[in-house]
Formats: C-alpha cells, sequence, structure tokens
C-alpha cells in the first residue's frame, strides 16, 4: 500500500515541476535504481560482479515533502561511476541540433551486456528475470551506447555521457516462454530423454526518454 | 469541405503514463480435510495476510473446495486466466506461486522479439530508389 | 474546448444541498436523505470518506438455523436491496472490487470509495442523479475535452478542424475511453440491481438512460441531416454540435455517425448486436469520466490535470492516418498561392521498371528550389497524388516542439508569464 500511496504522490509531482528541474545531479543515481522502493535493492547492470549491498534494513523514508526536490530516487553512492569528463565542445554545439529534431529519437541502452535500440513507449523483454524488483518500479537507465535522431547520431566512447539524457523505464512485469522441450536421442539405443526448460523474462517498458537541451545547464 | 478526416482509436501502452497491475483478481481454493491442502491451510493462516495486504490492487477470494486439490486462479484485466495447481505445496512454495500470478501479464505465454515497438523508425527506413546508388 | 462554466462546477454534484463538498468535516453535515416511498430504506449519498459507516441491516440473529450454516456471503446486504435500483453507498466499505479498483488506479485516499462505487453506476441503471454518475461523468468529460483539446491545438496548431474533431474522438469519445475502463478491470454486472456488488459496473441494456453528457445544442433540422443526408458545415459544427463535432440528439450513444443503428441480422452476432455494444462502450466510457469528475472533485485542478495526463493524453494516436484529401495537388496550388510560395511543380526523382507490370515511380513535389513533399506509386498521377498528400500532411502536422506550454500550466502558483502561442490562419478552403 505504502508503495502504491508513494508512486501516487511521484505521479502528482511529476507534473508540477518545470522539465527542466527534472533532470537530476547524476552523481546520487545508481544505474537502475529502483525508484519506488529505497529498501530493495540497486544493482549495477553493466557489471557482472556481485554487488555487495549492506544487509541492514534500511528504515522507510519518510513521506517526501511536496517541495522536493529529489524524492524519487535512492541516494546510493556509486563506487563504478567514472570521474566526471568534460563534454567535448562537439557535443556542446551538436547536441542541442539532436535535442531539437522532431520525430522523436532513439537510444540504444545497455543493458547487462546487451544493447536494445529503443524509443520511447516500446516494451523491452530482457533476456532474464531481473532479482529485486516489483511491477511498477521504475529504473533509470543511464548506460547508452548510442542516442539520436533522425539525421544526429551522439556515439558513445563506450558510453553516452549519462548527464545528457534521461531515460526511464517501468517494470511491467515477469513472462515466461512457452515451454521447451529438447528431446535427447543416441544411435542405436531407443531411449529418449525430454529436457524441459522455461526460462523467465522481466519485461520494461520505456516510459520516458528525454534528451539534455542545454548542455551548460548539465555542467553547471 | 476540403479535408474529410477519418476516425482511429488511440491505442495505449501500460507504463506509458500510468501503470496499472494486470492481475486484478486471485481466487484461492483450499479443502479443510485433504492432506494436499496442508501447505495452504498454513499459508492461508499465516502469509496470505501479509501478502494480500502488500497488494491492495488484487482482489483476493479465498473459498474451500472440499476434497479437491488446492488451487490459486489468477484473473487478469485481458480477461484471461491463470491456474495453478498448488496441491503438496509448503507455504512458502506457494507464496512464489502467487508472485508468479501477481508478476504475469495473463497473456498466452510465446516467443517474443526483444524490442517490441509501435513507433515509427526514427531514422527512416532503407530506400534502393534514394542516394547515388551502387556502380556494378 | 469550449465554454467552461467554472462556477457551476462539482460543488453540487456530490451532496445535493451543499455549496462546498469537498471538506470531509462540511459535507459530514451535508448529507442529503431522500425517501423511498415504495421501501422502507433510507438511502442517502454522502462525500466524506468516511472511516466506519455502520451495516444497518442484516442481523445475524433472526435468520433460520440452516442459514447459519450457509451465511449470506454479503453480510450488508439489505433485505430489500432487490427493490432498490443501484447498491446502497453504504456497502460500498465492504466491496473488495472496489477497493481493489481505487488502489490499481492509485487514487488518494481522499476520494471515498463511496464515490468510486457511485462512478460505477449508470444513468440507465438508476435514473436518480443523486445516486448515478450522470454529473460526475460530464465534469469528467468536460474536463478531458479540454486537457485533449488543448493538448492538440498547442502541439498541432493547423490541424484542421475536422481533423482535431476526430483526433479529439480518437482520444476523448466514447471508443477510446471504453478502452481505457477496460484497461481498469472494470467488470460490468449482468444486469444493475440494488443487491449486486458495488465494485461491478452497472448499466441497462434495454434503456440508454436519460443524462445528458456534453455541450451542445439540438438542431431543429436534425432529421433532415440524418435522413436526407442535408449538408452541415464546420463552422455550424463549430457552434452547435457538441465536443466532437456530432449532432446532439437525444440517443446519440445509440448510434453511429448520425445514422439509427438498428439492429440488423447482420450485426447480430454471438457478442450481441451493434446497439447493445454501443451501450456498452457507452457506460465503460462514462464511468471513465465519472472517475475523472471524482478525482477534480476531491482532490482539485492539478490532480485531476495529471490523471487526464497519465490515463488519456498518454495514449498514442496517429493524427497522419486521419487525413482524407479529394484533391490533394488543387489543395496544394491552393496553398502556394496562399502562402506566397512559387506554383508546386512535380518531377520525378526516380523510377524503375517503367514498363513492366510493378513500376514505381518517386515524385518529388518542389516549389521553387524547396522540396515539398515525395511520394512513390506505381503510376505518375498515383506517385504526384502521393507527393501532394505528403506535403500537405507537413504542412497541416506542422508542430512546435514537445515541450510547449499549455494555457492549463497558467494556473500553477508561480507560473512564468504567458508566451502567446502560435495561431494558424486556418486551413485552405477549396473554392
Amino acid at each position: 500500500m505504502s508503495r502504491a500511496l508513494l508512486r501516487s504522490v511521484l505521479e502528482l509531482r511529476a507534473t508540477t515541476r518545470p522539465s527542466s528541474v527534472l533532470l537530476p545531479s547524476s552523481r546520487t543515481l545508481a544505474a537502475a535504481a529502483p525508484a519506488t522502493s529505497p529498501a530493495a535493492a540497486a544493482r549495477f547492470l553493466h557489471q557482472t560482479t556481485q554487488q555487495v549491498e549492506p544487509t541492514q534494513p534500511q528504515p522507510p523514508p519518510p513521506p517526501p515533502p511536496p517541495s522536493a526536490s529529489q524524492p524519487s530516487t535512492t541516494t546510493i553512492p556509486s563506487q563504478t561511476q567514472p570521474p566526471q569528463q568534460p563534454i567535448p565542445a562537439s557535443v556542446r554545439t551538436l547536441l542541442p541540433l539532436l535535442a531539437a529534431q522532431p520525430g522523436g529519437h532513439y537510444i540504444t541502452v545497455y543493458i547487462q551486456g546487451q544493447s536494445y535500440l529503443v524509443t520511447e513507449g516500446d516494451s523491452v523483454r530482457l533476456p532474464f528475470k531481473m532479482p529485486g524488483v516489483a511491477p511498477g518500479d521504475v529504473l533509470r537507465l543511464n548506460r547508452a551506447v548510442a542516442l539520436g535522431s533522425r539525421d544526429f547520431t551522439l556515439k558513445g566512447s563506450p558510453y553516452v555521457d549519462e548527464r545528457l539524457f534521461e531515460c526511464r523505464a517501468v517494470v511491467t512485469g515477469t513472462e515466461s516462454e512457452p515451454m521447451r522441450v529438447k528431446i535427447k536421442k543416441k544411435q542405436r539405443c531407443r531411449k529418449t530423454k525430454h529436457v524441459y526448460s522455461k526460462h523467465k523474462y522481466t519485461i520494461l517498458r520505456i516510459s520516458e526518454l528525454k534528451v539534455c537541451k542545454d548542455v551548460a545547464e548539465v555542467e553547471a | 469541405m476540403a479535408i474529410k478526416a477519418l476516425q482511429t482509436i488511440s491505442t495505449g501502452r501500460n507504463g506509458v503514463g500510468a501503470f496499472i497491475l494486470q492481475c486484478k483478481r486471485i481466487d484461492i481454493h483450499f479443502c479443510d480435510w485433504a492432506g494436499s491442502s496442508k501447505g495452504m491451510n498454513g499459508f492461508i493462516k499465516s502469509l496470505l495476510p501479509k501478502f494480500a495486504a502488500a497488494h491492495p490492487q488484487i482482489e483476493f477470494v479465498v473459498s474451500p473446495r472440499p476434497s479437491k486439490h488446492p488451487v490459486a486462479i489468477g484473473h487478469y484485466i485481458n480477461g484471461r486466466e491463470k491456474a495453478i495447481c498448488v496441491r503438496n505445496m509448503e507455504p512458502y512454495q506457494i507464496l512464489k506461486k502467487l508472485e508468479l500470478l501477481r508478476d504475469a501479464s495473463g497473456e498466452k505465454l510465446k516467443v517474443t522479439k526483444p524490442v517490441q515497438s509501435i513507433n515509427e523508425s526514427v531514422r527512416g527506413i532503407w530506400s534502393p530508389y534514394h542516394g547515388n546508388g551502387m556502380k556494378v | 474546448m469550449k465554454r467552461l462554466r467554472v462556477d457551476r462546477w462539482t460543488g453540487q454534484l456530490l451532496v445535493a444541498s451543499s455549496s462546498r463538498p469537498a471538506t470531509p468535516g462540511v459535507a459530514a453535515a451535508l448529507r442529503s436523505r431522500r425517501c423511498l416511498s415504495t421501501t422502507t430504506t433510507t438511502r442517502h449519498q454522502s462525500a466524506v470518506a468516511a472511516e466506519a459507516v455502520a451495516p444497518i441491516y442484516e442481523n445475524a440473529e433472526n435468520v433460520a438455523p440452516s442459514d447459519l450454516r450457509f451465511p449470506p456471503l454479503d453480510k450488508t446486504l439489505p433485505a430489500n436491496a432487490s427493490s432498490l435500483p443501484s447498491p446502497l453507498p453504504e456497502r460500498a466499505l465492504h466491496s473488495p472490487k472496489l477497493a481493489a479498483l481505487h488502489a490499481r488506479l492509485t487514487l488518494s485516499p481522499k476520494i471515498p470509495l463511496q464515490t468510486l462505487a457511485r462512478a460505477l453506476v449508470d444513468a440507465s441503471a438508476d435514473p436518480n442523479p443523486q445516486f448515478n454518475n450522470s454529473n460526475l461523468a460530464f465534469v469528467g468529460q468536460t474536463l478531458i475535452n479540454y486537457h485533449a483539446s488543448e493538448w492538440f491545438m498547442m502541439h498541432y496548431p493547423r490541424l484542421p478542424m475536422e481533423v482535431l474533431y476526430a483526433a479529439m474522438k480518437g482520444l476523448g469519445g466514447d471508443p477510446s475511453l471504453n478502452k481505457v475502463a477496460m484497461s481498469w478491470g472494470i467488470e460490468a454486472a449482468a444486469a444493475p440491481g440494488g443487491e449486486v456488488d458495488p465494485g461491478l459496473l452497472q448499466f441497462s441494456l434495454e434503456s440508454t438512460g436519460d443524462s445528458i453528457l456534453g455541450f451542445g445544442y439540438k438542431r431543429s433540422e436534425v432529421n433532415k441531416l440524418q435522413n436526407s443526408k442535408w449538408r452541415r458545415g464546420v463552422a455550424s459544427r463549430v457552434v452547435l454540435d457538441n465536443d466532437f463535432g456530432e449532432i446532439v440528439s437525444r440517443n446519440f450513444g445509440v448510434k453511429h455517425d448520425g445514422e439509427e443503428a438498428e439492429p440488423t441480422e447482420k450485426d447480430i452476432t454471438s457478442y450481441g448486436n451493434a446497439v447493445k455494444r454501443a451501450i456498452s462502450q457507452k457506460a465503460h466510457a462514462n464511468c471513465m469520466r465519472a472517475v475523472v469528475g471524482a478525482v477534480y472533485t476531491h482532490c482539485g485542478r492539478d490532480a485531476v490535470k495529471s490523471f487526464i495526463k497519465a490515463h488519456v493524453l498518454s495514449r498514442t494516436i496517429d493524427l497522419s492516418k486521419l487525413f482524407e484529401f479529394k484533391h490533394p495537388t488543387l489543395e496544394l496550388a491552393m496553398l502556394c498561392s496562399r502562402e506566397e510560395f512559387e506554383p508546386p511543380v512535380a518531377r520525378l526523382l526516380s523510377e524503375t521498371g517503367r514498363l513492366s507490370r510493378t513500376p514505381v515511380f518517386v515524385v518529388g513535389i518542389y516549389s521553387g528550389k524547396d522540396k515539398l513533399g515525395e511520394g512513390s506509386g506505381a503510376s505518375l498521377e498515383q506517385a504526384r497524388w502521393k507527393a501532394s498528400m505528403n506535403a500537405l500532411k507537413a504542412w497541416y502536422l506542422y508542430s512546435p516542439g514537445e515541450d510547449v506550454r499549455m494555457p492549463s500550466d497558467m494556473l500553477e502558483e508561480d507560473a512564468k508569464p504567458w508566451e502567446p502561442a502560435y495561431i494558424d490562419i486556418g486551413e485552405i478552403i477549396s473554392r
């Protein structure tokens, strides 16, 4: 219930703020942190090594005040964060052009070793079941290989600077595939072995994709 | 009356804007007497109140079904339902099954492509009639 | 879209004789009571988020011993419930379906379950406007249409009026809102009555109800328009007709596009006939509108704006599929002369298989050195038409950008001063 309430509060809050304030200071954001469940585990999806988390349960956060600037995301200091690189001059001049193009933008997000070219509103079936998330959780995707519009593409080396865009995804549920049956049969032997498998996949929906319009504002 | 209009209906995508949990009702059937319902009876006593309180979006219906195996049936917004027989299961196994029912979308299981989109291609579709062509 | 009468909004909707029901303390004192002459039951509508309204009916002591073994599932069901047209408001507190719907929509706790239950009673089920959703649906419809039209006009200032009407209907019309209600998991009762669960949508398939939804004037020539195919200009549609440019008539829910939908042999399928489907669609849509009206009544302007944005405006509608041109080349020529461009010229850009069975021609329309549009087709004429249509669509679907400000943004407290929005001089009118 508290999760649902918090969600409704967040929905209300999102519209009352101007969009420029929505860009959070990225230092406080871990990759794909579940926004509505602060106690749930935040995972770094771009790395394969296990992320060790504090085991003691965190107390539930106080209800966010209406004018709080950042109640929506967990403030977990990210150990793997690369030092802040200066934004190159070419990006500084061309990013406003990219952001102003009509017809929407696409982003190639990088999740657990795979990249997905998505636009706003697409649904992504991840090839694994993401632990620690429930339907309705909002993830912030901050690893992107490329970001583009009709005529421009910003390629990352290897990733696009996460301050330049804002991409969020909603976990819509967990799906599974139809039961797979692999029949194993050796020659000259009448025995057949049936191996069954049925994997589970987490489904995401890209709910928001915003490209930063003003680079100077980000650096400030 | 130069331009006439054709009528279409807008399409909604769950999660864009508002998110609605697709599981709307879970029916739980048990039997007081039978041994296969032992775990289910323990689940109803111990775990179900907490699970139901954590999911106010789902309507829980608990009803006895004498001399039958215990069943959990999820009803979904698209009108389909998903039934899981939980005979001889431990309470925590049943909790896992209920979480499965909660997370499912109710669609028929099928192999899907990783990215599904109804948006137009952002960069456009390649055309053989444009550009300089290739010298053979 | 037009004629927003703010002074007449929602104050009197929830409580019959109150002026400000939104604060619970005031509203509790202002309950209206109404006696049904045929029964001894008194039912009253309350606007307060009451935590415990005691179930006053059906004490378990005086039931027969055989009934004790199988007690009634719904303990709050009064003995004469079936004589009421809709469930009593008190029973809303005991309906799991209703509580689940409330939580599923993440509605604010300020909205009581009684109001949500009322939003689920259609005017065809209960003709009493104090107990059905027609008032709330009216408010909801006004708000949805206001925000939808504002969104279209700000984002696509050059949309022709006919297309704007079609887009409005595609987003906020009955078929679309029916889908929204379906996606909320609202289930319909088989038949309305006082004994059904308050969490089910109640409407009658036999009658269409007597609720008036939407502004508009009833035309005196409505029969001629429907039967004799009289011409109906856009200007008169703006002034006289409802928010979707449709003729206002008493039974407008039961017909499509100005034609009376009689149940013919062809229409009757295993899912019922077209009339019944339309009634069901309208009931679901009105229920959704009533929920919007309830959000506005209890939570206010900002909440309802974000609610509409989340549930209605976030839906996708492809505006380029709404256009139907009759003479696209002629129209494009008139557009160029009006805007003082050079007259449009069609040029063949590339072609293949001219003498084959499947030729493809790619034609571009140029005005001077600027390319206005491009299209491909199986003949030169077809390609030229498609190119003109694309050029016209590109003109009409001009958008100043995603983050354009809306007039309703000015209602916020610390809003920046309004910058005038782009207003187009209008569509091209052919002679």
